[in-house]
């Protein structure tokens, strides 16, 4: 049997940013092979699996799980997927499966502000990126038409045309705590990617209230979305292809990527490009476990960067029960933030952040919670109705510095085909704990605006992920401090690119996955623009 | 649920199974919400409920009077769904040792204490923990849908439970349409 495959291009992911620029290549006229580690899932079974799940609240549980392609699970118990190595643990959540992580998402499409871009330059911290908004704002109009994107127009990020997409409508919740909250905090409507009318062979948010983990009708754009329309636009995929290492020439350009089907049948495949689509903890597994005579350290890992960097929004939250009925539970589940705190000159001390606002239903967390305090009878129920319409969830995004001691790494440990499983260093340094004061004093500020009760703050010290991995594959101008060039390509690999969130320098205050979609078309065209003319 | 697509070893979650027990709900929602008790473990094994059929009587098991006559004295509410009391019942006697032995104790102890019952909440004697602790088991049950924990845990209802019940004038299960777009700006 020839287990071999060519193609003009090999991108390697099937999730979001892969199958944009796999697409946009097609349609240029380009042969494009896809390559998925994970299955391909259907919506309604995924729907399905979330209703008959025991773990409703854990927003993986409706994703299946194969130990051939493992991803990180912590339900019902901690599958140690990934070894943690530092003093923060880095939980990420991430889904091997076609149309990738962003399944599970609140179709949250945030632009950057411009001085995210030369941060060092005007605070004095971090790092600069090699390009600059303006750069990009083109590239994000495109992302934003394709995912049909809304949300309030003067939330920091200049635009030059107006969104693709009316806003939904806000729920009473969000008119209720803008309302009391003005004018010491702005409440905007979210940037997001959800339908408020009949888009793209999809129809308008009707409150499923169930954004994460499935939009159970396909009203938010997400990856499956995306890469559904990667192979109606031609692209060849494989899934359950897990790519285990990329072979090399001399001269170090990329000649082939090797993967394990899911029987371990090594397959073999050809191309002029190559196009690492994994997501930020993947793609540098993958480079690390290449390793050559040549490239010792792994491919595009010369100078020791592949790994480092490693980002996300380390969180803090605050529940509590707001003095009126709010009843959270009606309509899209993330609608709206406070970003006055996400650009200014006291970026040169502390973290800037934003506060999002949760209109998830609470239903289920009061029931739990009354019970578990010992409530029953009609006790019980008055306790949960009143907790219910009341309990406001609250959460930031504190932007993390880039720091190259927390970084991706090989563990000892190997998965089901015999690959190692990453390991993680991650650790939260002063930037951010002052940014969580300041998110703590606001955070108070908010609740006696709202004539909070039972106020509950998230643990000191602790903080969670908000699944916004970035850095580990840097973009920079300079090879001894970064891994890929302002297009995403490595720098000592021509012909060997990078997509996804792993490729931005910095992680800013705001939901990723728009700026990586603008950088993934950006280096589609770019990829065009070479071999159309080379 | 048509899992062709998916090999076995994917699956996780459980098969739905018709149902009779729907309330509040109009016809478009409950079109949406077929099949709503079931029971599946975490781990994927779909548990045999063939009872639960809405067109079959339901089997005969053993300690459903006691169990229905404890859960009444919890959520102090005298018509509970009989059908997902038959649900809860088989998961629990899966999840809990001895359980019909241990309900039986319950029972007696709720009867020959009524003032358990006229407090706000289940506070019993210290030599009774694991009798409350079986109280607050079945409370959960019927309030969460779910039996048992971590990877034992068994899945046996979603929009049926009291708690979606109690709140069905205002909010709907996630994963179910509120209505049309916009209708969730409307003080509730």
């Amino acid at each position: 049997m020839n287990n071999n495959k060519s193609a003009d291009v090999v991108v390697i992911g099937a999730g979001v940013n892969g199958s944009l620029l796999a697409t946009r290549l097609a349609k240029a006229g380009k042969t494009v092979l896809l390559l998925e580690s994970g299955p391909k899932v259907g919506r309604d079974q995924l729907v399905e699996r979330f209703r008959a799940s025991a773990f409703k609240s854990d927003f993986m549980s409706p994703y299946p799980f194969s130990p051939l392609a493992p991803q990180p699970r912590y339900t019902p118990e901690p599958n140690d997927y990934l070894q943690q190595a530092g003093p923060h643990p880095f939980a990420a959540q991430y889904i091997r499966m076609f149309g990738g992580t962003s399944w599970h998402w609140a179709a949250q499409l945030w632009r950057f502000v411009p001085n995210d871009f030369r941060q060092h330059s005007q605070y004095g911290v971090g790092k600069d990126w090699p390009i600059g908004y303006d750069d990009l704002e083109e590239y994000y109009y495109q992302a934003e038409v394709i995912a049909g994107v809304g949300g309030s127009p003067d939330n920091g990020s200049p635009r030059s045309k107006p969104y693709p997409m009316d806003r939904v409508p806000a729920s009473w919740l969000q008119q209720r705590i803008t309302s009391r909250l003005a004018p010491d905090f702005t409440v905007l409507d979210d940037s997001t990617g959800r339908n408020s009318r009949s888009f793209d062979g999809r129809p308008a948010c009707c409150g499923n209230n169930n954004c994460m983990p499935v939009c159970p009708i396909d009203a938010q754009y997400h990856g499956g979305i995306a890469a559904q329309q990667a192979e109606n636009s031609g692209v060849q995929v494989v899934t359950e292809a897990v790519v285990y290492q990329l072979e090399h020439d001399a001269q170090g350009r990329i000649t082939a990527a090797n993967y394990y089907d899911w029987n371990k049948v090594s397959h073999r495949v050809t191309a002029e490009t190559f196009v690492l689509a994994a997501n930020a903890i993947e793609t540098p597994k993958l480079l690390l476990m290449s390793a050559s005579d040549k490239f010792l350290q792994g491919i595009a890992n010369t100078r020791d960067n592949v790994g480092r960097n490693l980002c996300d929004h380390p969180a803090i939250s605050v529940t509590f029960d707001v003095d009126e009925e709010i009843w959270p539970g009606r309509g899209p589940v993330s609608p709206c933030s406070i970003g006055q705190f996400r650009d200014g000159d006291f970026r040169r001390e502390h973290s800037p952040f934003r506060i999002d606002i949760s209109n998830a239903s609470q239903v289920a967390a009061v029931t739990k919670e009354v019970l578990a305090e010992g409530y029953f009878g009609k006790k019980l129920q008055d306790e949960i109705r009143f907790r219910a319409a009341r309990r406001l969830s609250i959460k930031n995004a504190l932007e993390q510095l880039p720091d190259p001691n927390n970084r991706v790494t090989l563990s000892s440990n190997k998965d089901a085909l015999g690959l190692p499983t990453p390991s993680l260093y991650w650790d939260i340094n002063d930037y951010v704990v002052k940014g969580t004061a300041k998110t703590q004093a606001c955070y108070d500020a908010i609740a006696a605006r709202l004539g909070a009760t039972n106020i509950r703050h998230s643990k000191t010290g602790k903080f969670s992920n908000r699944q916004h991995i970035t850095g580990t594959l840097s973009m920079g101008l300079d090879p001894a401090t970064s891994v890929t060039d302002q297009w995403g390509r490595a720098h000592d690999h021509q012909n060997l690119f990078m997509v996804g969130t792993g490729v931005m320098p910095t992680v800013g205050t705001c939901n990723v996955t728009l700026t990586a979609m603008a950088l993934a078309l950006r280096t589609a065209d770019k990829i065009l623009q070479e071999t159309q003319h080379g | 649920m048509d899992c062709s697509h998916v090999p076995c070893h994917l699956q996780n979650s459980g098969r739905r199974l018709p149902d009779n027990t729907m309330n509040h709900y109009s016809r478009r929602r409950v079109l949406k919400m077929a099949g709503l008790v079931a029971i599946a473990t975490a781990a994927g094994h779909l548990v045999p409920l063939p009872g639960l059929r809405a067109a079959q009587p339901l089997t005969p098991i053993n300690g459903l009077d006691d169990f229905l006559q404890v859960s009444r004295l919890l959520t102090q509410q005298d018509d509970l769904n009989t059908t997902l009391a038959h649900a809860l019942l088989l998961a629990l006697n899966q999840t809990q040792k001895s359980f019909v032995t241990d309900l039986t104790a319950l029972k007696n102890m709720l009867q020959s204490q009524p003032a358990l019952l006229q407090k706000e909440r289940l506070t019993f004697a210290t030599a009774d923990a694991e009798s409350e602790k079986l109280a607050k088991v079945i409370l959960g049950g019927w309030y969460n849908g779910v039996v048992g924990k971590g990877k034992d845990a068994l899945y046996v209802t979603y929009i049926n439970t009291l708690s979606s019940q109690l709140v069905s004038d205002k909010v709907v299960p996630p994963g179910f349409s509120y209505g049309p777009l916009g209708s969730w700006a409307k003080q509730p």
